[in-house]
This record gives C-alpha cells, sequence and structure tokens, in this order.
C-alpha cells in the first residue's frame, strides 16, 4: 500500500499546531531609559503598543487558542526614570555545566531533588568569584582570619559594595571564620564559583531537604580530598547519622553539632555540602530530577542567563499571597494600597553582571500564563519607578537603589532590567527580598 | 529599533517559530522555548532585525535555552485519529533520532526548503537531504507501508 507520507506528516503538524498557544510580547521601553534616541518616537511607541496589544489578543484568539478580550488598554507608565541608556544584553548563555561556567540554570541543575517533589519555599543562590574578581581588576588574595584583613580583594568586594551579592550561609562561613577552613580541608581562595540552597522550612512540605545545600567548584587540587573521600567519595564531618545534634561536637561551621556530609567530584573539581546522605548520594550519582526540573525555577533562571556575564544570582519560589490586615507585611507601615501585583506567582529572581558603568541586573518574575503577565507589567514597573517608596527605608525611594531601564513581558515572565543605584549593591536586597515587589494580592 | 516594529516582527514570525520548534522540543516545552527565543530577539532587536532569516536564528536560540526531554510528545492531548493519517504515525515520527524528526518536521511538517533548514541547523543542504530521506523511509519501514 502506498501512502502520501509528506503529506500525513504536514496533517500531524497541523494538528499539532493547534494544541499550541501563541506567545505574547507586550514591551515597554522606559521613556527616559534610552539616551541617543529619538524620545519622540518612545512616546508613538507607547501610545501605539496599547493598539498593537489589543491587535495581537485578536489575533491570538484565532491561532487555535482563546485569549481574553481585554476590555481596556494597558497604559504606559509615564514616570520613567532619569535616564541612562538600556545596554543591550550580551549573548546567552548555553548551558554549561557548572564545574565549567556559571550560570542560573546550571546551579539549579547542581541541586537534587527528590523525584515527584515540588518544591514550596526555597531561595538558590550562586556567585561566580573568579569573575568578580575579573571584573574588579584585583587578584584574589587574603585571609579568613580577621587580624590580617582587609585585603585588596575583600574590600573591593565586600567593603566598597560595588556588586550586588546574595546571601549564602555556609559561603559567608566559609570567609569569616578561619577554623571552616580547618574543619573543611579548602577555603574561599579555593572557590571558583558555588550555589547554595537553603529551604524556609524544614520537613515534608520542603520535599524532604534538611538544611541547606551547597555546591563549591574548587580551583585547587583535589586529590587530598579525593583521598580523605575514599570509595564513596563522602567524607563524613562529625560523627552520628544524618540530622543527630551533638553540641559536644559544635563547629563555626556546625553550629548544632549536627554531622556534615561532603560529597567529593574529583574529576569535576566540585565539592558538595548537605546535612543527608542521600542528598550527597543523589548528587553524586547524577540525580534524576535537580531544581533545573521546576518549571517555574527554570524559566527564572533562562531569562536571567540571557545576560552571559553574570557572576551572581538568586532564585527564590515561595507562597507569595498577602493574607489580611493581619499579614505581617504590614506591620512596617504598608497598606493594602501598596500590593499592586494582582496575579499569582511564586518565583522570582535576580541576576548581576558588569561593575560601575557596566553594571547591568536583571529582575524577572514567573507567572503561570502570559495573560497574567501582560496584566502584571504596569504594576511592577511602577513598583520599580524611581519615585515608589522603599519599604522599611521612609528616607529613600527607588531612584536611590535602583534606576530602572525597561520593563517587558515575554510569555509567561516578566523582566526588569536596570542598574543597581548610588546607595550601593548591599542595600539591593532591601526593595528584592521583601515588600510590595516580592508579594501579590 | 523600535518597539513597534518588534510588535510587529513578533506577531508575523512568532507562529511559524512556535510551529518549527513544536517538532524539536515538543509540545510541553514549545511556549517557553518560544518565548525564552522571543527575549532574546527583545534584547538583540537591533541586530536581529538585521538577519536575512531571523526566525532560523532564533529556532536554535529556543531550542538551545530548553532542556529537551529524552523523549519528544508532539501533543499535549493525543487524538484518537488524525483525518487520513496513518495510525502510527504520530509515534514514529516522535521516536526518529533528532536530527531526522528535525529535518522531516521541519521540512515537511513546516514547508521549510532544504536551504532554510540547513542555515538552521547549520549543516549542509546534502546533510538535510540525508536527514529527511532517512527519516522518511524509517517512518515507511515503522509504519510498513511503501512509496
Amino acid at each position: 500500500m502506498s501512502v502520501d507520507l509528506e503529506h500525513q506528516i504536514r496533517a500531524v503538524a497541523d494538528a499539532a499546531f493547534e494544541q499550541t498557544s501563541s506567545v505574547r510580547v507586550d514591551a515597554f521601553a522606559s521613556e527616559l531609559g534610552r539616551s541617543g534616541v529619538d524620545r519622540r518616537w518612545l512616546a508613538a511607541a507607547a501610545a501605539a503598543l496599547t493598539g498593537l496589544l489589543v491587535g495581537a489578543l485578536a489575533w491570538a484568539g484565532g491561532s487555535g487558542d482563546q485569549a481574553d478580550p481585554v476590555d481596556t488598554p494597558v497604559p504606559v507608565p509615564t514616570d520613567g526614570p532619569t535616564g541612562t541608556a538600556v545596554e543591550p544584553l550580551g549573548d546567552a548563555v548555553e548551558i554549561e555545566e557548572f564545574s565549567t561556567d556559571f550560570s542560573a540554570r546550571a546551579m539549579l541543575q547542581e541541586i537534587p531533588l527528590r523525584v515527584g517533589a515540588s518544591p514550596v519555599a526555597l531561595r538558590v543562590s550562586g556567585l561566580d568569584l573568579a569573575l568578580i574578581s575579573q571584573v574588579a581588576g584585583v587578584e584574589r588574595t587574603g585571609s579568613s582570619d580577621p587580624s590580617e584583613r582587609p585585603s585588596e580583594w575583600f574590600d573591593a568586594l565586600f567593603l566598597q559594595q560595588a556588586f550586588t551579592l546574595p546571601y549564602s550561609y555556609r559561603g559567608s562561613l566559609i570567609l569569616s571564620e578561619p577554623t571552616v577552613e580547618d574543619e573543611l580541608g579548602f577555603g574561599f581562595l579555593d572557590i571558583d564559583h558555588f550555589v547554595s540552597m537553603s529551604p524556609y522550612a524544614f520537613g515534608d512540605e520542603n520535599d524532604g531537604y534538611l538544611g541547606d545545600v551547597d555546591v563549591l567548584v574548587l580551583r585547587s587540587d583535589m586529590s587530598e580530598l579525593a583521598a580523605e573521600a575514599g570509595d564513596d567519595s563522602i567524607i563524613d564531618l562529625g560523627e552520628g547519622a544524618d540530622g543527630d545534634r551533638d553540641l559536644d561536637q559544635r563547629t563555626a561551621l556546625r553550629s548544632i553539632g549536627r554531622p556534615l556530609r561532603l560529597g567529593v567530584d574529583a574529576e569535576r573539581s566540585k565539592v558538595s555540602l548537605a546535612l543527608t546522605t542521600p542528598t550527597v548520594n543523589s548528587w553524586l550519582g547524577g540525580a534524576a530530577e535537580t531544581l533545573a526540573d521546576v518549571g517555574d525555577l527554570f524559566a527564572a533562571a533562562a531569562a536571567l542567563d540571557l545576560d552571559d556575564q553574570l557572576y551572581a544570582a538568586e532564585l527564590d519560589i515561595s507562597d507569595r499571597r498577602v493574607g489580611g490586615l493581619d499579614d505581617p507585611i504590614y506591620e512596617d507601615g504598608l497598606t493594602p494600597a501598596d500590593i499592586l501585583i494582582r496575579e499569582e506567582f511564586t518565583t522570582i529572581g535576580w541576576g548581576s553582571s558588569g561593575v560601575g558603568d557596566t553594571q547591568r541586573t536583571t529582575i524577572v518574575y514567573v507567572f503561570a500564563d502570559e495573560v497574567a503577565a501582560s496584566a502584571s507589567i504596569e504594576p511592577i514597573a511602577t513598583l520599580y519607578s524611581p519615585n515608589s517608596d522603599v519599604e522599611g527605608r521612609p528616607d529613600e525611594t527607588v531612584a536611590d537603589l535602583f534606576a530602572l531601564d525597561a520593563v517587558a513581558a515575554v510569555g509567561r515572565t516578566v523582566v526588569v532590567s536596570g542598574r543597581v543605584g548610588p546607595s550601593g549593591s548591599n542595600e539591593f536586597e532591601s526593595i528584592f527580598v521583601r515588600g510590595p515587589r516580592t508579594v501579590h494580592r | 529599533m523600535s518597539v513597534v516594529d518588534f510588535e510587529v516582527f513578533v506577531r508575523d514570525a512568532e507562529p511559524r517559530l512556535r510551529r518549527a520548534l513544536l517538532g524539536a522540543v515538543g509540545a510541553d516545552r514549545v511556549e517557553d522555548a518560544v518565548g525564552e527565543a522571543l527575549a532574546y530577539a527583545f534584547a538583540r532587536w537591533t541586530e536581529v532585525a538585521e538577519m536575512e532569516n531571523p526566525v532560523g536564528y532564533l529556532y536554535r536560540v529556543g531550542q538551545s535555552k530548553t532542556r529537551t526531554p529524552k523523549r519528544v510528545r508532539l501533543f499535549r492531548r493525543e487524538p484518537d485519529s488524525i483525518p487520513d493519517v496513518e495510525p502510527g504515525l504520530v509515534r514514529a515520527l516522535a521516536e526518529l533520532p533528532d536530527s531526522q524528526r528535525m529535518a522531516v518536521w521541519l521540512a515537511h511538517g513546516c514547508d521549510w526548503s532544504h536551504a532554510e533548514i540547513a542555515e538552521t541547523l547549520g549543516v549542509s543542504s546534502s546533510t538535510v537531504a540525508t536527514h529527511v530521506a532517512r527519516g522518511l523511509t524509517r517512518l515507511r519501514i515503522e509504519l510498513g507501508v511503501s512509496t
């Protein structure tokens, strides 16, 4: 029997395509954010964008999926920032192995996930110390012994506030506590880059994680660590079973005396630190699922990885609903009117690259679908506009901390791009970690 | 560069890009792949706007930025049957080796020319022709049909 296979393949493609949904793109460019560009077209583009948005929805409705009708166009915020040029993002990074390259997606790939689990609340932070040193133009030297500080490197990274750095509990211990190097067998000078995962809660609701998980890429020789690890590639720091507490075994690294498991992958110059042996074994064996398999986290990381010079990234997933008037978010003077984002989201992230004039910071929100993302452009742009308040800092506005360049919705993400402002990178957390920018009604 | 121009480009190119990427990354990931490709295009619009084949370029971007599942699903909800289509063709298509599936899908599912496919996949036209021919042969063997 002869068949016209080519036409049948076309029919299959037609049928499959009908089940997909169009991806909407609604872009807002700050009216004053592009130096060297005639600002008259920006005003015209802003007005035209509303018409195109309605048109795009009508077109999307004929592409095999029903889009919600829009009765009124989305108004475009007019209080743009006072003007720094939008820097084009660099080449996107491929998903390289974490030991050879630093990226937000590679960070996620290092954290094992219990098969079938759905993370409820955790934070993933990563830092590329090698790249930061290169950007800062300083040689990485120094000591974790406070009496020997400051070194030029330490001063450039941590005292001059030129870099936005994510928080890592064990990372900060490795940096600040001299005894930690003795216990681990390596110190911060040996670390090329690392990722830390911190759960917000313990127990089943946190999908099997018991405490932080860290993966560090070392630039030093690992033969001693590998020899100490032995056949199972695990070094036990402290005695006892997973989770045992023994206050007699307290150290700077193990504050309540729980044993730590140090997994050693000498071939890839990586180590992992976790409180449970299964977590480290899963990492050593190549986990069947990792945090990169969590769709919202991966979408956020992919948006951050548009910047291929990323040296710091943080991804956060948690319940972001604001409750009633007794919600703790209102304790510092916020009111329900300050909560502008109405569409549900659980995942946000930020990433940074460059220093000084080349500094770039990207913030990403991940919504359920593109309709929710498009609906959230305006409130997010308003929250990051220069005159917006900063929660807990009554004498400052966003302009003191962050210079907004653009807000765009692509698919189901909203991406905010800009630069950390004059108050310094360490203050950036004030507008990212808490407050109306991180929650929804 | 103009946001309006970008919106016009998206309106024209998005369906073609989405259809093409469907065969590469599957129904579960195609929208995210398209979204990531368009975000990349937005960030580099000045450069993308000057390209001769921007959809082909963004196909590579979307494919590279998406974790392709071990087994691609072409449908979210596989139909019981498709009129005038051999039973088993959907499964056989999904099970083709990646290079053959993508070449066959782009050539016959999306009506791309061999030259366009070659430029997009970074191979020669003769390689595309080989992938297509072998893919079709394999499909015929799987389905037990002849030309």
